[in-house]
Protein backbone atom coordinates (compact mmCIF):
# COMPACT_ATOMS: atom_id res chain seq x y z
CA UNK A 1 0.00 0.00 0.00
CA UNK A 2 1.38 2.83 -0.66
CA UNK A 3 2.01 6.09 1.47
CA UNK A 4 -0.78 8.47 0.50
CA UNK A 5 -3.46 5.78 0.78
CA UNK A 6 -2.37 4.79 3.94
CA UNK A 7 -2.74 8.58 4.82
CA UNK A 8 -5.97 8.45 3.38
CA UNK A 9 -7.11 5.41 5.46
CA UNK A 10 -5.87 7.26 8.23
CA UNK A 11 -7.94 10.38 7.45
CA UNK A 12 -10.84 9.16 6.86
CA UNK A 13 -10.42 6.98 10.41
CA UNK A 14 -9.67 10.43 12.46
CA UNK A 15 -12.62 11.94 10.32
CA UNK A 16 -14.90 9.18 11.21
CA UNK A 17 -14.09 9.53 15.10
CA UNK A 18 -14.41 13.01 15.31
CA UNK A 19 -17.80 12.89 13.67
CA UNK A 20 -19.22 9.73 15.85
CA UNK A 21 -17.26 10.49 18.65
CA UNK A 22 -15.80 13.96 19.14
CA UNK A 23 -19.28 16.01 17.84
CA UNK A 24 -21.49 13.03 19.00
CA UNK A 25 -22.30 13.80 22.71
CA UNK A 26 -21.71 11.09 25.38
CA UNK A 27 -24.84 10.56 27.03
CA UNK A 28 -24.67 11.86 30.22
CA UNK A 29 -27.13 11.55 33.28
CA UNK A 30 -27.67 7.80 33.24
CA UNK A 31 -27.76 4.94 35.72
CA UNK A 32 -23.76 5.04 36.16
CA UNK A 33 -24.00 8.14 37.53
CA UNK A 34 -26.09 7.16 40.56
CA UNK A 35 -24.64 6.82 43.51
CA UNK A 36 -22.78 3.77 45.15
CA UNK A 37 -22.77 1.95 48.32
CA UNK A 38 -23.45 4.22 51.33
CA UNK A 39 -19.78 5.13 53.02
CA UNK A 40 -19.37 3.52 56.54
CA UNK A 41 -19.63 6.13 59.59
CA UNK A 42 -22.46 7.88 58.18
CA UNK A 43 -25.69 8.16 59.80
CA UNK A 44 -28.81 10.65 59.29
CA UNK A 45 -30.71 13.15 61.16
CA UNK A 46 -34.46 12.25 60.43
CA UNK A 47 -36.98 14.82 60.30
CA UNK A 48 -40.19 13.25 61.59
CA UNK A 49 -42.24 16.29 61.41
CA UNK A 50 -41.80 16.62 57.46
CA UNK A 51 -44.72 15.50 55.14
CA UNK A 52 -43.65 12.21 52.62
CA UNK A 53 -42.14 13.74 49.78
CA UNK A 54 -44.31 12.88 46.60
CA UNK A 55 -43.26 9.41 45.18
CA UNK A 56 -41.05 9.59 42.02
CA UNK A 57 -41.75 6.89 38.75
CA UNK A 58 -39.61 7.99 35.92
CA UNK A 59 -36.64 7.18 34.26
CA UNK A 60 -33.05 8.76 33.76
CA UNK A 61 -31.92 9.57 30.40
CA UNK A 62 -30.70 6.52 29.57
CA UNK A 63 -34.17 4.76 29.83
CA UNK A 64 -33.25 3.32 33.40
CA UNK A 65 -36.17 3.45 35.85
CA UNK A 66 -36.06 5.65 38.87
CA UNK A 67 -38.36 5.82 41.57
CA UNK A 68 -38.11 7.76 44.96
CA UNK A 69 -36.63 4.33 47.37
CA UNK A 70 -33.89 4.44 44.89
CA UNK A 71 -32.74 8.24 45.29
CA UNK A 72 -32.97 8.35 49.08
CA UNK A 73 -34.33 5.16 50.55
CA UNK A 74 -31.38 4.79 52.69
CA UNK A 75 -29.68 8.27 52.27
CA UNK A 76 -30.86 11.94 51.81
CA UNK A 77 -31.52 13.64 48.29
CA UNK A 78 -31.37 16.65 46.39
CA UNK A 79 -33.53 16.87 43.64
CA UNK A 80 -32.61 20.16 41.06
CA UNK A 81 -35.46 20.98 38.96
CA UNK A 82 -33.93 21.70 35.89
CA UNK A 83 -34.14 22.42 32.04
CA UNK A 84 -31.59 22.60 29.24
CA UNK A 85 -32.86 26.56 28.42
CA UNK A 86 -32.82 27.23 32.10
CA UNK A 87 -29.85 30.13 32.74
CA UNK A 88 -30.47 30.30 36.70
CA UNK A 89 -30.25 26.03 36.90
CA UNK A 90 -26.86 26.49 35.01
CA UNK A 91 -25.50 28.99 37.58
CA UNK A 92 -26.34 26.20 40.14
CA UNK A 93 -25.03 24.04 38.47
CA UNK A 94 -21.78 24.17 40.41
CA UNK A 95 -23.29 24.50 44.13
CA UNK A 96 -24.83 21.27 43.01
CA UNK A 97 -20.94 19.72 42.02
CA UNK A 98 -20.05 20.94 44.78
CA UNK A 99 -22.59 19.37 47.28
CA UNK A 100 -21.74 15.83 45.11
CA UNK A 101 -18.54 16.43 45.46
CA UNK A 102 -18.02 16.96 49.51
CA UNK A 103 -20.94 14.51 50.26
CA UNK A 104 -20.30 11.84 47.93
CA UNK A 105 -22.19 9.01 48.00
CA UNK A 106 -23.51 9.90 51.24
CA UNK A 107 -25.97 12.29 50.09
CA UNK A 108 -27.96 11.48 45.87
CA UNK A 109 -28.23 14.59 43.82
CA UNK A 110 -30.08 14.23 40.97
CA UNK A 111 -31.10 16.40 38.24
CA UNK A 112 -35.45 16.44 37.54
CA UNK A 113 -35.23 17.93 33.84
CA UNK A 114 -38.83 19.26 32.41
CA UNK A 115 -37.73 18.95 28.73
CA UNK A 116 -40.27 17.86 26.20
CA UNK A 117 -39.63 14.53 24.72
CA UNK A 118 -38.81 16.39 21.27
CA UNK A 119 -36.00 18.33 22.64
CA UNK A 120 -34.60 15.60 24.18
CA UNK A 121 -31.40 15.97 22.24
CA UNK A 122 -30.91 20.09 22.94
CA UNK A 123 -31.39 18.65 26.84
CA UNK A 124 -28.76 15.98 26.38
CA UNK A 125 -26.27 18.29 24.12
CA UNK A 126 -26.72 20.62 26.95
CA UNK A 127 -25.74 17.99 29.61
CA UNK A 128 -22.84 17.73 27.93
CA UNK A 129 -21.80 21.17 27.87
CA UNK A 130 -22.43 21.66 30.92
CA UNK A 131 -20.07 18.39 32.19
CA UNK A 132 -23.10 17.48 34.53
CA UNK A 133 -22.14 14.41 36.89
CA UNK A 134 -25.21 13.62 38.15
CA UNK A 135 -28.23 10.84 36.99
CA UNK A 136 -30.60 13.19 35.37
CA UNK A 137 -34.34 12.05 35.71
CA UNK A 138 -36.42 12.77 32.78
CA UNK A 139 -39.91 14.58 32.58
CA UNK A 140 -41.09 15.59 29.49
CA UNK A 141 -44.81 15.89 31.29
CA UNK A 142 -43.87 17.69 34.01
CA UNK A 143 -45.56 14.58 36.11
CA UNK A 144 -42.55 15.01 38.75
CA UNK A 145 -42.45 18.51 38.46
CA UNK A 146 -46.37 18.96 39.25
CA UNK A 147 -46.16 16.67 41.87
CA UNK A 148 -42.95 18.70 43.72
CA UNK A 149 -45.21 21.89 42.97
CA UNK A 150 -42.68 23.25 40.39
CA UNK A 151 -43.81 26.08 38.29
CA UNK A 152 -40.31 27.47 37.21
CA UNK A 153 -36.94 26.35 37.31
CA UNK A 154 -34.96 26.09 39.08
CA UNK A 155 -35.87 24.81 42.26
CA UNK A 156 -34.59 22.50 44.81
CA UNK A 157 -35.55 20.09 47.23
CA UNK A 158 -34.11 17.98 50.03
CA UNK A 159 -35.71 14.73 50.81
CA UNK A 160 -34.10 13.08 54.14
CA UNK A 161 -33.26 9.85 54.32
CA UNK A 162 -36.64 8.68 55.48
CA UNK A 163 -38.21 10.36 52.51
CA UNK A 164 -39.72 13.34 54.04
CA UNK A 165 -39.80 16.56 51.70
CA UNK A 166 -37.48 18.57 54.21
CA UNK A 167 -37.34 21.79 52.30
CA UNK A 168 -38.06 23.10 49.02
CA UNK A 169 -36.15 26.53 47.14
CA UNK A 170 -38.15 28.03 44.29
CA UNK A 171 -35.91 30.13 42.63
CA UNK A 172 -33.05 26.90 43.89
CA UNK A 173 -31.01 26.64 47.08
CA UNK A 174 -29.17 28.81 48.28
CA UNK A 175 -25.98 27.16 48.54
CA UNK A 176 -24.99 28.38 52.46
CA UNK A 177 -28.82 27.34 53.36
CA UNK A 178 -28.57 23.70 51.24
CA UNK A 179 -25.18 22.97 53.06
CA UNK A 180 -26.33 24.31 56.42
CA UNK A 181 -29.80 21.56 55.84
CA UNK A 182 -27.11 18.99 54.90
CA UNK A 183 -25.05 19.51 57.60
CA UNK A 184 -27.49 18.71 60.10
CA UNK A 185 -29.11 15.97 58.39
CA UNK A 186 -25.74 14.19 57.48
CA UNK A 187 -23.67 12.86 60.67
CA UNK A 188 -20.42 11.65 60.05
CA UNK A 189 -19.12 8.96 63.10
CA UNK A 190 -16.78 7.49 61.68
CA UNK A 191 -13.36 8.50 61.40
CA UNK B 1 3.70 14.32 -0.73
CA UNK B 2 4.41 16.38 2.17
CA UNK B 3 1.49 18.96 1.66
CA UNK B 4 -0.38 15.68 2.79
CA UNK B 5 -0.83 15.81 6.29
CA UNK B 6 -1.56 20.04 6.30
CA UNK B 7 -4.68 19.16 3.53
CA UNK B 8 -5.76 16.25 5.99
CA UNK B 9 -5.56 18.98 9.54
CA UNK B 10 -6.88 21.31 7.52
CA UNK B 11 -9.65 19.17 6.70
CA UNK B 12 -10.39 18.13 10.17
CA UNK B 13 -10.50 21.51 11.42
CA UNK B 14 -12.93 22.48 8.70
CA UNK B 15 -14.92 18.94 10.00
CA UNK B 16 -14.62 19.95 13.47
CA UNK B 17 -15.66 23.56 12.96
CA UNK B 18 -18.99 22.68 10.72
CA UNK B 19 -19.74 19.20 11.98
CA UNK B 20 -19.53 21.05 15.59
CA UNK B 21 -20.49 24.27 15.63
CA UNK B 22 -23.70 24.98 17.03
CA UNK B 23 -26.40 27.34 14.51
CA UNK B 24 -29.04 28.85 16.80
CA UNK B 25 -31.25 31.42 15.02
CA UNK B 26 -30.53 34.56 17.70
CA UNK B 27 -32.99 36.96 18.12
CA UNK B 28 -32.60 39.54 15.09
CA UNK B 29 -32.46 43.32 14.74
CA UNK B 30 -29.83 45.95 13.59
CA UNK B 31 -29.55 48.86 16.32
CA UNK B 32 -32.42 50.57 14.94
CA UNK B 33 -35.03 47.80 14.83
CA UNK B 34 -37.88 48.59 16.92
CA UNK B 35 -37.97 47.16 20.38
CA UNK B 36 -40.70 44.87 22.14
CA UNK B 37 -41.73 43.75 25.10
CA UNK B 38 -43.61 40.19 25.31
CA UNK B 39 -44.90 40.68 29.54
CA UNK B 40 -45.99 37.80 30.88
CA UNK B 41 -48.03 38.51 33.52
CA UNK B 42 -47.65 35.24 35.48
CA UNK B 43 -47.63 37.05 38.96
CA UNK B 44 -44.79 34.87 40.44
CA UNK B 45 -42.59 35.02 42.81
CA UNK B 46 -38.96 35.73 42.22
CA UNK B 47 -36.16 38.24 42.85
CA UNK B 48 -36.77 41.44 40.66
CA UNK B 49 -34.70 41.80 38.50
CA UNK B 50 -33.19 38.22 38.03
CA UNK B 51 -33.82 36.21 34.87
CA UNK B 52 -37.15 34.27 34.43
CA UNK B 53 -38.83 32.40 32.25
CA UNK B 54 -42.53 31.73 32.65
CA UNK B 55 -44.30 30.24 35.41
CA UNK B 56 -46.93 27.48 34.76
CA UNK B 57 -49.31 27.48 33.06
CA UNK B 58 -47.08 29.98 30.48
CA UNK B 59 -44.23 27.56 30.91
CA UNK B 60 -43.90 27.07 26.90
CA UNK B 61 -42.59 30.57 27.21
CA UNK B 62 -38.95 30.80 28.06
CA UNK B 63 -35.31 31.64 26.31
CA UNK B 64 -35.26 29.80 22.76
CA UNK B 65 -38.89 29.57 22.19
CA UNK B 66 -39.78 31.46 19.21
CA UNK B 67 -41.90 34.29 19.24
CA UNK B 68 -43.66 34.90 15.67
CA UNK B 69 -45.25 38.26 14.49
CA UNK B 70 -47.63 38.21 11.21
CA UNK B 71 -49.73 40.11 8.82
CA UNK B 72 -50.58 38.32 5.57
CA UNK B 73 -47.42 37.21 3.78
CA UNK B 74 -45.19 39.36 6.64
CA UNK B 75 -43.64 37.44 9.13
CA UNK B 76 -41.43 38.64 11.99
CA UNK B 77 -39.30 35.76 14.43
CA UNK B 78 -37.63 36.36 16.89
CA UNK B 79 -35.97 33.63 19.20
CA UNK B 80 -36.67 34.85 22.62
CA UNK B 81 -33.88 35.62 25.25
CA UNK B 82 -33.44 35.28 28.68
CA UNK B 83 -36.66 37.19 30.54
CA UNK B 84 -36.56 39.75 33.09
CA UNK B 85 -38.25 39.31 36.51
CA UNK B 86 -40.33 42.73 36.76
CA UNK B 87 -42.61 44.36 39.36
CA UNK B 88 -46.45 43.85 38.98
CA UNK B 89 -47.11 46.32 41.68
CA UNK B 90 -45.89 49.17 43.48
CA UNK B 91 -46.35 47.48 47.40
CA UNK B 92 -43.51 47.43 49.54
CA UNK B 93 -42.85 44.32 50.33
CA UNK B 94 -40.39 45.01 53.17
CA UNK B 95 -37.46 42.68 53.00
CA UNK B 96 -38.79 39.65 51.53
CA UNK B 97 -36.60 38.61 49.10
CA UNK B 98 -38.71 37.04 46.38
CA UNK B 99 -42.04 39.38 45.45
CA UNK B 100 -45.02 38.94 43.05
CA UNK B 101 -43.63 39.55 39.21
CA UNK B 102 -44.34 39.31 35.50
CA UNK B 103 -41.78 38.00 33.41
CA UNK B 104 -40.57 40.37 30.46
CA UNK B 105 -38.61 39.36 27.16
CA UNK B 106 -37.39 42.06 25.78
CA UNK B 107 -36.72 41.89 21.79
CA UNK B 108 -35.80 43.73 18.88
CA UNK B 109 -38.16 43.24 16.41
CA UNK B 110 -37.01 44.30 12.20
CA UNK B 111 -39.45 45.04 9.97
CA UNK B 112 -42.39 45.93 12.25
CA UNK B 113 -44.70 47.81 10.73
CA UNK B 114 -46.71 50.46 13.23
CA UNK B 115 -49.31 50.59 10.74
CA UNK B 116 -50.40 46.87 10.76
CA UNK B 117 -51.93 44.95 13.01
CA UNK B 118 -50.01 41.33 13.48
CA UNK B 119 -51.30 38.32 14.80
CA UNK B 120 -48.82 36.74 17.48
CA UNK B 121 -47.84 33.32 17.86
CA UNK B 122 -45.30 32.01 20.89
CA UNK B 123 -43.54 28.45 20.60
CA UNK B 124 -46.80 28.12 17.72
CA UNK B 125 -49.61 29.25 20.28
CA UNK B 126 -51.61 32.17 19.60
CA UNK B 127 -51.00 35.18 21.88
CA UNK B 128 -53.56 37.90 20.36
CA UNK B 129 -53.33 40.49 18.39
CA UNK B 130 -50.51 43.05 18.63
CA UNK B 131 -50.01 46.67 17.05
CA UNK B 132 -46.87 48.47 17.72
CA UNK B 133 -46.93 51.64 18.73
CA UNK B 134 -43.06 53.63 19.56
CA UNK B 135 -44.97 55.83 21.71
CA UNK B 136 -47.45 53.90 23.71
CA UNK B 137 -45.06 51.31 23.99
CA UNK B 138 -47.40 48.90 24.97
CA UNK B 139 -45.97 45.37 25.30
CA UNK B 140 -47.56 41.92 24.33
CA UNK B 141 -49.05 40.57 27.33
CA UNK B 142 -49.57 37.10 28.67
CA UNK B 143 -53.07 36.64 28.86
CA UNK B 144 -53.71 39.51 27.01
CA UNK B 145 -54.98 43.06 28.72
CA UNK B 146 -58.21 43.89 28.50
CA UNK B 147 -56.96 47.47 28.17
CA UNK B 148 -53.80 47.27 26.06
CA UNK B 149 -53.00 50.85 27.22
CA UNK B 150 -53.61 50.52 30.86
CA UNK B 151 -50.51 51.51 32.88
CA UNK B 152 -48.56 48.82 33.95
CA UNK B 153 -45.79 48.68 36.84
CA UNK B 154 -42.90 47.09 34.98
CA UNK B 155 -40.27 48.92 36.05
CA UNK B 156 -38.84 50.98 33.55
CA UNK B 157 -41.88 51.54 30.89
Amino acid sequence: MSSIPRAALVGGLLVTALLFGGCTPQERGGEDRLPGPLPEGVTFEASPSAPKAPSIDAELVDGTPVAGDLLWGDRPAVLQFTTAWCTRCDEQQPVLDGISRDYGDAVTVALVAGDPSEDRDLLLEHLEELGVGQPVIVDPDLRVWRSYAVDEPPMTALVDADGRLVKLWPGGADEAKLRTELDRIVQRTGG
Amino acid sequence: MTRLPHLLAASLAALMLAGCAAQPATPGGGSDAPTIDLLVRDSHLRVAGEPCSAARPHQYIHRGAVLVLEHGSDRISVELPDGEAVHIDDIDYGAAPRIPTACRFRVAAPGLDPDLDYAVTIDGRSAGDYRYDADEAAPIAVPPLADPGAILETGDR
